[in-house]
């Protein structure tokens, strides 16, 4: 079932068209910066971006804070909105649960194939950011150490582990949206209503994060922690924002797929 | 029996989330036990602690909006917005503060033969001389520091000004509670409280409210906390090669009026002494210790009248006899008219209007020597 799941969703020409798009920005981004040589005032702008024209391996970190705040939650979310509610728009869920499946094996399928699609679009990210950044803003061996954001030297393996952890902490996170975006996939039919729906609870979340009267909820809002993987990047190492952001994503994730997994296994299927 | 399966589904989720939610909440209200009652004692051990070694992550909140433009960012966000800061304490000559943002870092690190100041987004590494203690300087990231402000503002608190506040957990770990409620009438702070650290004294969560708020003004407060002294090696740096270097004058404006300003201010000042200054600071007076303190500073003409232009145009700005006043909060600002030498002098800290404007009128009155 999971295998099935996961060859559907990545047979599927708009899946890869999604990851392209999604790396079309950063990749817009790192040409300009390499034509015009003019990075963003420093504390203006995506983190790491006005540091990238020292050194284009640092792009890949970049290209992930691009995207993060708004086109990799929207990505994740069209495809975990669409994982039910499109099986149920195209009239495809009766015929996939009269297979001998149940339906938590069926929405453990469609959990795999949407986390799958995060750590695909995560890595491209990463990967094309890296590439094109080498390519466009200065390609220094590898072997050369990176300056971390608290000014001391790491080493290429420091470097590699750190982003290896900012990589599994930035799809442990996005697994919040699409844990959000496949509750509302069990809620209805139209995959854009569930797409929306994950959408809004992440737009809501940031403006919170703006306004001061909010202060005692911010520390529960999902997108508060997203950004702490900069941590990662300082020396000595500053796990807590992390470690408080796994926590919490973590608690939405059950929470919300606990929310899915109720609601769809006692629903009435109609079409 | 199908019916009964899918029954417990909704009631499980239900449950399990409202269990998850409740968690941080009874931990928050939880009684901490084990309380001190004797509020003096706790004063004393906080002023034992002092200088103290630690580390640890803290969160400051200012609710004080400034009337200053962009040469004065680090202060109106200090005093204004939100910090996080990062903090390696050895002792009072060796430390380091780092100040968080979303896509980097400012650090400060401070050791006997001088200073280091990173911005990574600048990529650039400053080296300052060690600037002795007292020295005429804007607020700073470690100024908001717990520990830093209540060593500030407790420096003239009394044993009858202190009483006890219920224990709380801070950084996870028990702090005892301590409420200062200064009884100077010329100062605008209403309270002062502080939760020490339990097992070291240190203060771990400061709380400054104005004269009829009940809002804090300023509030700091640690995330995580370890007390003990952290490695030399979180402190040191070598600026990276990348880097651009500057060695620092610590010329600003602070310093030039500090050094050039064409007056002194006077040996007193609505009762309080001068504090003594450091050579070469002589133009600008400090007054006051703990809630009660004030800054003045005699202002050449070009300079006051570009001043005054901002003042005018602040919120909360009003015109009293003596000149332009802003209240920010329990932080006053008062810019008098120019007096008999033409001189205009800048008064700020944390006094009632009123008692603002009369130390003004003192120095209006000529008691302020041309130097």
């Amino acid at each position: 079932m999971i295998v099935v799941e996961l060859g559907k969703l990545f047979r599927r020409r708009r899946t890869w068209l999604t990851i392209a798009l999604l790396n079309l920005l950063p990749t817009i981004v790192a040409v300009l910066l390499a034509v015009t040589g003019i990075a963003p005032r420093p504390g203006q702008g995506p983190a790491f971006l006005s540091a990238v024209v020292a050194n284009g391996s640092l792009f890949a970190i970049a290209a992930l804070a691009i995207v993060l705040p708004l086109f990799l939650p929207i990505s994740v979310a069209v495809v975990a909105g669409e994982a039910v509610a499109g099986e149920s728009q195209a009239g495809t869920l009766r015929y996939l649960l009269i297979r001998p499946v149940g339906r938590t094996r069926l929405l453990v399928a469609k959990l795999v194939a949407s986390t799958a699609y995060v750590l695909v679009s995560v890595l491209t990210v990463a990967a094309v950011g890296f590439v094109v950044g080498r390519l466009t803003l200065g390609n220094a061996p590898l072997s050369q150490s990176m300056v971390s954001v608290s000014g001391t030297l790491l080493t290429p393996g420091q470097i590699a582990w750190r982003t290896v952890l900012a990589i599994a902490f930035i799809t442990f996170s996005m697994l919040g949206v699409a844990a959000m975006a496949l509750f509302l996939s069990t809620l209805t039919d139209s995959p854009q209503t569930a797409t929306l729906g994950a959408l809004a609870f992440l737009i809501g979340s940031s403006l919170l994060l703006t306004i001061d009267a909010a202060r005692p909820l911010q520390p529960y809002l999902p997108t508060r922690y997203w950004l702490t993987f900069v941590d990662l990047y300082r020396d000595p190492l500053l796990l807590s924002g992390v470690e408080r952001g796994v926590g919490l994503q973590a608690v939405y994730v059950a929470v919300l797929l606990g929310a899915a997994w109720a609601n769809f296994a006692t629903k009435d299927i109609t079409s | 029996m199908g019916g009964v399966i899918r029954s417990w589904r909704w009631p499980v989720v239900v449950g399990s989330a409202l269990t998850i939610a409740a968690v941080p909440l009874v931990l928050r209200v939880l009684p901490v036990g084990g309380e001190h009652d004797d509020a003096a004692a706790l004063l004393q051990r906080i002023v034992a602690a002092r200088g103290a070694a630690y580390s640890g992550y803290a969160e400051s909140t200012g609710a004080l909006a400034l009337p200053v433009g962009d040469e004065f960012n680090d202060v109106s966000t200090l005093l204004g917005g939100r910090t996080e800061l990062r903090v390696w304490w050895r002792d009072d000559d060796e430390w380091r503060v780092d100040t968080l943002d979303p896509g980097g870092e400012r650090s400060l690190r401070v050791s006997p033969s001088g200073s280091w100041s990173w911005d990574f987004e600048d990529n650039r590494a400053t080296r300052a001389a060690d600037a002795p203690a007292g020295t005429v300087r804007l607020p700073r990231a470690d100024d908001g520091l717990p520990p830093a402000l209540a060593a500030r503002l407790l420096s003239g608190a009394t044993d009858a000004q202190a009483s006890m506040l219920a224990a709380r957990r801070v950084a996870g770990r028990a702090a005892d509670g301590l409420r200062i409620r200064p009884q100077d009438p010329q100062s605008s702070i209403d309270r002062l409280d502080v939760w020490a650290d339990r097992e070291s004294g240190i203060p771990v969560s400061v709380e400054v409210y104005g004269r009829g708020e009940s809002r804090a003004a300023m509030s700091t407060t640690f995330l995580d906390f370890a007390p003990g002294r952290p490695p030399e090696a979180a402190i040191s740096f070598t600026p990276p090669p990348s880097a651009r270097v500057r060695i620092s004058s610590r010329f600003d404006l602070v310093d030039a009026i500090a050094r050039f300003s064409p007056a002194q201010p006077p040996d007193v000042l609505r009762g309080y002494p001068r504090q003594d200054p450091l050579a070469g600071t002589r133009g600008v007076g400090l007054y006051g210790s703990g809630v009660t303190q004030l800054a003045v500073a005699g202002l050449p003409g070009r300079r006051a009248r570009s001043l005054d232009r901002q003042l005018q145009l602040a919120a909360g700005s009003h015109a009293v006899p003596a000149g332009t006043a802003v209240d920010v909060g329990p932080l006053a600002l008062l810019l008098t008219r120019p007096d008999r030498s033409g001189i205009q002098w800048l008064l700020t800290g944390t006094m009632t209007p009123a008692g603002l404007s009369e130390a003004a009128d003192e120095l209006l009155h000529g008691q302020g020597a041309p130097s």
